[in-house]
């Protein structure tokens, strides 16, 4: 993890994180990559990422915890300290090493720092100025302050499920955990709000932050909406509430989609042109805004027998080139190698060490935003326990007896506590293809990729 | 309730519709100065609804009134050599500027972060755009949904028996500007440290595209193209089931046991083989669903959320908007900020999504109406005589 931070905004920063899954995960991954040193507290006993893979080449290897893909996006950039917090020693170092950190940051459900003791006013007696972010599902106060929180869940409660999907079927997700990587986001701002406001006025502050309170601030208009409307915004697809047409289109191919819309006049116009359509324009059910949302089902139907059997990418070109928004349904494989993200370098490698079996060179995706005098990285993936040393002996100075003493004790350690009755597996990608659970499966990515460059 | 984590800073903001807006509203909300630059025509989302009436109102665009809360308003084409010169005024004596012209635009009209961080060397400029300022994108024709579409999150969005469903309310665009805000932020934190400014880009579509959490890794560590989820799942894993007044979805049995689910649902047919594990259950997925919908079609779905929350599932309930402003959790924790709007009368806002030290801490006001504080801040602020103001005027400046 030889990065050098010289150029990175949040240098000097110190984050210690207690965190699962990826609502704060994902806040600390881009903190890390912008310059902090995120070090992130594990479980040796309770592992949940760490176990879920898949593993790199399908192949599990001996010290699975320290493989696994999903693992490496949610954890990369971080330093691993195992500490069990339960334990008083445990609890002790975790103070210590507050002490000399700018936050604490944890996931956990309300209730599980105060029962190791590390509450707040607890850790701000060792750091004054302490930031303290506490993100979970529902918030830290109120009725629900107990219940738990997946994304799914969330983004059902917030009523953006509602919104979401067909009116002649269920509330569907938008993509896979939305809400976890909206609240991320704001737990990375209001962390470096919290900085901003500590280095001009030496105040810490605890924060609040509820996955559900974020998930319904994205939907806020349509609260607006239903406060001076008498009924609730429903399910419309990929139509539009007064735009049309605007929508997803089938092209040849397996599972391949186009979007589009034309907004005013010259869009229709252009698309009507280039859909070798040119009398369109001016058929009375399309010759004006109203009208053409009026007939928005019929004209779905048109463009659909347009694009039908063309290639995605190039229905999208033949509109760009006449100024209408167009864009090909992308997955990942078709993302990873457009000529668009690569050419900005949004993609980075990174390489794990060889005592790593199997990972090497992987591709991340890497930040939205760059920066004239700065920049940001992704900063390795560190193994389990990778920085115990690190932290107990170079930042807290302790000696080999003490920390002996606390990997004897199996405070610490770098092997998962009940290894043996853990039993992962390699994705069965056959079964996975044949419901139809993933699009497909590339032979020839690693070369698609240049992983072997 | 303290002033807000940002009170000292000073933001221009001439972005318009959600990305731009939306990123200075954040800084607004924990107590940044925003003022908000707008065309003389109004920023497009005036001209964009939802609107509060039947009809287009400029004052009464929905969008414009979520975005723009506690901002003062100028109105000012940036366009003209007068426009520019009091944009740079403005930018001479801010932290902060926001921008989301076209690529090389700023730079046309003498606004280049060069020559404006020669004026002001503590500047921060940053330019949001759809694709970027580089790149063969980076003139693109855009709406909400290409930039959903051509960063694999609509791919991933919906049901695999279906098409690709969009997120709706402008979400591209809202991820854009959360990403907007947090560069604002990294900018000032290294300023505290060099003393400078600098210039960010920002593109929408790259901040959609490091939204799906596992596209990437999948495919670069084992080939897998990931697909939306299927349609029948397993009960407790997620899908979409209905109850008598609408869906919930089922995500996670929360550390319960297969048979603490059955007494939980009193479905002792839950217990026989052929759902005995995973792989069976997923072999019998539409008998498995089939038998929780005629468990749960005569119940109401808050009731079966609260019942399976507090035995420790974890479920979530389809809310409604208006459940969703109905609901005694956020009054329990202060979330709706009750705003009086001179054009829309009173209305509760979202908060921030976080408390901080035990309070909801959020500053909304009402958006300002077009033009609000032309002469506050060009002549109280930047010395301008009042009579100069309607020479702008008439000049379309202003």
């Amino acid at each position: 993890m030889a990065t050098d931070t010289k150029r990175m905004p949040l240098k000097g920063v110190r984050i210690l994180t207690v965190e699962e899954w990826l609502q704060l995960p994902w806040a600390t991954v881009n903190l890390a990559e912008m310059g902090a040193e995120v070090i992130r507290v594990e479980s040796l006993g309770r592992m949940v990422v760490r176990n879920i893979g898949p593993y790199p080449d399908n192949k599990v290897g001996e010290r699975f915890w320290n493989q696994g893909a999903t693992y490496h996006n949610w954890y990369r950039s971080k330093k691993s300290l195992t500490l069990d917090l339960r334990t008083p020693d445990g609890a002790e170092a975790f103070k210590e090493l507050v002490a000399i950190s700018d936050v604490v940051a944890e996931n956990n459900r309300a209730g599980i720092m105060e029962r190791f003791g590390l509450t707040y006013d607890v850790l701000r007696q060792v750091k004054p100025d302490l930031i303290m972010l506490r993100s979970t599902g529902y918030g830290q106060t109120g009725e629900w302050r107990d219940y738990g929180a997946f994304a799914r869940t969330v983004e059902a409660m917030s009523s953006l499920s509602h919104m979401t999907g067909f009116p002649d079927g269920p509330p569907v997700r938008a993509n896979t955990s939305y809400v976890d990587i909206t609240t991320s986001w704001n737990n990375m701002l209001a962390v470096m709000m919290a900085l901003h406001h500590r280095n001009r006025t030496g105040e810490g502050a605890e924060i609040d932050m509820s996955m559900y309170e974020t998930g319904v601030s994205s939907v806020g208009v349509a609260l607006l909406e239903r406060q001076l409307k008498s009924t609730n915004p429903e399910r419309i697809g990929n139509q539009h509430p007064w735009i049309a047409p605007h929508g997803c289109y089938p092209c040849a191919g397996y599972d391949k989609w186009v979007t589009l819309a034309a907004r005013d006049e010259r869009e229709w116009r252009a698309l009507c042109d280039a859909m070798g359509r040119p009398e369109l324009a001016d058929d009375p059910r399309f010759s004006s805004g109203d009208t053409r949302w009026q007939h928005r089902d019929e004209l779905d139907a048109l463009i659909e027998t347009w694009t039908r059997d063309l290639d995605h990418v190039q229905v999208m070109h033949a509109l760009q080139e006449r100024g209408v928004p167009a864009g090909a349904v992308l997955n990942a494989r078709e993302v990873m190698t457009n000529p668009h993200f690569r050419s900005r370098g949004f993609f980075e490698h990174n390489e794990d060490p060889p005592e790593v079996e199997g990972v090497g060179k992987r591709v991340y995706g890497g930040r939205p935003y760059r920066f004239s005098r700065s920049q940001g990285q992704v900063r390795g993936v560190s193994q389990l326990g990778q920085h115990n040393d690190y932290a107990l002996r170079e930042l807290l100075a302790m000696d080999d007896g003490a920390v002996q003493g606390m990997m004897d004790a199996g405070i610490v350690g770098t092997v998962p506590t009940g290894v043996d009755s853990m039993n992962p597996q390699p994705m069965d990608i056959e079964g996975q293809l044949r419901m139809e659970a993933i699009a497909s499966h590339d032979t020839d990515y690693r070369e698609v990729l240049g992983l072997d460059e | 309730m303290h002033k807000g984590f940002v009170s000292d800073l000073r933001i221009i903001d001439i972005s318009q519709g959600v990305a731009g807006p939306l990123a200075s509203r954040l800084l607004a909300d924990q107590g940044a100065e925003v003022i908000k630059v707008e065309p003389p025509s109004g920023d497009y989302s005036r001209r964009h609804g939802p609107f509060a009436g039947d009809a287009p109102d400029p004052e009464q665009s929905l969008t414009y009134a979520f975005f723009n809360t506690s901002k003062k308003g100028v109105t000012l084409d940036v366009r003209t050599p007068d426009g520019a010169d009091l944009l740079t005024e403005m930018a001479r004596r801010s932290d902060v500027l926001i921008e989301d012209l076209p690529p090389g635009e700023m730079a046309e009209l003498g606004l280049g972060y060069d020559r404006l961080s020669q004026i002001n060397p503590g500047l921060t400029v940053v330019s949001i755009t759809p694709f970027g300022q580089t790149g063969p994108y980076s003139d693109f024709a855009w709406d909400d949904i290409t930039l959903q579409a051509l960063t694999g999150f609509l791919y991933l969005s919906g049901n695999s028996d279906k098409p690709p469903a969009r997120a709706p309310l402008e979400q591209a665009q809202i991820m854009g500007g959360r990403n907007a805000a947090n560069a604002v932020m990294l900018a000032v934190l290294e300023r505290e440290m060099s003393g400078l400014g600098q210039h960010v880009d920002l593109s929408i579509a790259e901040s959609v595209a490091t939204e799906p959490p596992f596209q990437f890794t999948h495919y670069s560590f084992l080939g897998i193209v990931s697909k939306r989820t299927r349609r029948v799942n397993v009960p407790v894993d997620g899908d979409f089931l209905p109850c008598r007044d609408g869906y919930i979805t089922m995500a996670s049995s929360g550390g319960n046991t297969w048979e603490e689910l059955a007494v939980f649902f009193d479905a002792p047919e839950l217990l026989d083989d052929k759902f005995a594990d995973r792989l069976s259950r997923s072999n019998h997925a539409e008998e498995l669903n089939e038998l929780m919908v005629s468990r749960l079609s005569d119940r109401d779905k808050h009731d079966v959320f609260n019942a399976a929350m507090k035995n420790g599932f974890v479920f979530g309930v389809a809310q409604t908007p208006q459940e969703v402003l109905d609901c005694p959790h956020l009054d329990d924790r202060d979330y709706y900020q009750l705003v009086q709007h001179p054009e829309l009368g009173e209305l509760r806002y979202t908060g921030s999504g976080f408390r901080v030290d035990g309070e909801q801490c959020i500053h909304v006001a009402p958006p300002p109406r077009l033009g609000e504080h032309n002469t506050e801040i060009f002549c109280d602020w930047l010395g301008r005589p009042r009579e100069s103001l309607s020479r702008l005027r008439a000049s379309g400046v202003i």
